[in-house]
């Protein structure tokens, strides 16, 4: 009876220490999660109706330039790691470090997607990212969004 | 314990109930808790072709973000690491399918599904497709091993390995209500503020239109939601209430078909409407609570109705429901 009562208080406090440090997560921890606890907040906030977020466009490869510039989530044809969604929240990562002037941090997120989501097939290729601002249903019915440059970049071929 | 019994009985439908028809059923119960615990992890077996073709291009990597339990592949070589990785899990989940009952092959078993998970998200990126499988497979850890001659022995002894599948349950439960308390919370917050909110009859169309745009896809019914925004907020509030409430559901267990079909119903409803998918908590969802080895073989619809959280203001109290009823 005894080793049965430690059972099941080991399994509450199991789960009530899951909880407590999800409260504490959320609370003090940028991304709200430390592998693998996360706190389950998902879809939780509403989107304002005027919006930020971060994109990569592709403006030359290989000395072929993109007027207007390609966004990169499109680029399947071009580029293997076009439209993975991994890509994509790396890329929310990168141009926040970039806009909050996290130089280091910047540095290291674009050698990571570099490294992982801009195949080296290519001899060269420049790409900016961007901030676009814009109200989401309005963004959807009609496409509309105001966009500003951060940063461009340039990536040469890899070394074999 | 006193506390754990007021706890259940509070967390229960309103009203005292009759919990002689489960007990009575413990040996049953058992039985059918043996082979949910061999199904979840035969499962994870339909897993592995998707991770062997994964393996192929890990072993490329050059650069990762590596999260705490991988902290080692680089300074071991990241082509090696991710070997002994992908072995580790197999022989885990392959042990653990044919001899369940031993704890060694359940401990293999969660070590291969951390380490590969938290390779698979060392690249910038945190997925949560794996997270619930990985708690579900630690609480297995604390199973009682089962003698060796086969049998189940003591009534204490099947007690603990029910609870222990109840703490598995509890933990997937947990997550949803996690999850609908954050909305809740968000709701309260952002409407305080004058903001934009799941309360708003347009709160949800901006949520499916940020989505589809972040994520440059299509949905089959986003577009329409987005136009008609009071069905969605319909939606919406549904899939709180369902979210917020689950853990409820684990204390009652008629509910346990049915609550987690409804949440299965949210997942195909997040895919269709936002398309997020989150696929494996389906199967985990149906080996746990669709299949729950305390659901009981029939029930009637007023008295699952009765246990439906909030239902209980419906109904008067005094009126304890039978084991008639719940059976």
């Amino acid at each position: 009876m005894k080793r049965y009562r430690q059972l099941k208080l080991l399994l509450l406090a199991f789960f009530c220490a899951y909880i407590l440090a999800a409260c504490c997560i959320k609370k003090f921890k940028e991304g709200n999660e430390i592998f693998p606890i996360f706190t389950w907040s998902l879809f939780s906030s509403i989107p304002a109706r005027e919006s930020q977020s971060y994109a990569v466009q592709i403006v030359e490869v290989d000395g072929r330039s993109f007027d207007p510039p390609l966004d990169f989530m499109m680029a399947k044809e071009l580029l293997s790691g076009a439209g993975d969604i991994n890509a994509h929240y790396l890329i929310l990562r990168l141009g926040k470090a970039i806009d909050q002037d996290g130089q280091s941090e910047a540095r290291e997120l674009r050698r990571l997607f570099e490294s992982n989501y801009l195949d080296g097939s290519h001899a060269q290729l420049k790409y900016q990212v961007i901030v676009n601002r814009f109200n989401p249903v309005e963004k959807w019915k009609t496409g509309r969004v105001e966009t500003a440059l951060l940063k461009e970049y340039e990536v040469p071929r890899r070394r074999e | 314990m006193k506390v754990f019994r007021r706890l259940r009985r509070f967390l229960s439908a309103p009203g005292p109930v009759d919990r002689g028809a489960i007990f009575a059923k413990q040996s049953q119960t058992f039985v059918a808790c043996v082979w949910t615990v061999r199904l979840f992890y035969i499962v994870q077996l339909f897993f592995l072709p998707a991770i062997f073709e994964d393996w192929v291009e890990w072993r490329q990597v050059t650069v990762l973000e590596p999260l705490w339990p991988v902290f080692w592949v680089e300074a071991v070589g990241i082509s090696v690491s991710v070997d002994f990785i992908v072995a580790l899990f197999a022989i885990g989940l392959f042990g653990a399918a044919a001899f369940p009952q031993l704890r060694s092959f359940r401990v293999l078993a969660f070590a291969g599904l951390l380490l590969y998970s938290a390779f698979k998200n060392s690249f910038g990126k945190i997925g949560h497709s794996t997270h619930a499988w990985i708690y579900v497979s630690f609480v297995l850890m604390f199973l009682p091993s089962i003698r060796r001659d086969g049998s189940s022995g003591a009534r204490m002894f099947r007690q603990k390995y029910l609870s222990v599948i109840l703490g598995a349950q509890a933990m997937v439960l947990m997550l949803y209500s996690l999850s609908g308390f954050w909305k809740v919370w968000a709701a309260i917050m952002q409407t305080s503020r004058g903001e934009l909110s799941a309360l708003s009859v347009d709160g949800f169309s901006y949520l499916i239109a940020n989505r589809l745009l972040q994520n440059n896809v299509e949905s089959l019914f986003g577009p329409f939601l987005i136009q008609h925004s009071w069905v969605g907020a319909v939606s919406f509030l549904a899939a709180i209430y369902v979210e917020l409430f689950a853990v409820l559901a684990l204390f009652r267990h008629p509910l346990h078909r049915w609550w987690g079909l409804g949440l299965i119903g949210l997942h195909l409803g997040s895919e269709l409407i936002l398309s997020v998918g989150f696929s494996k908590n389906i199967l985990l969802l149906g080996i746990l609570l669709v299949s729950s080895p305390f659901q009981p073989a029939t029930s009637d619809v007023k008295g699952v109705l009765r246990l439906l959280p909030g239902a209980g203001l419906l109904y008067p109290r005094g009126r304890p429901a039978t084991s008639a009823q719940l059976t």
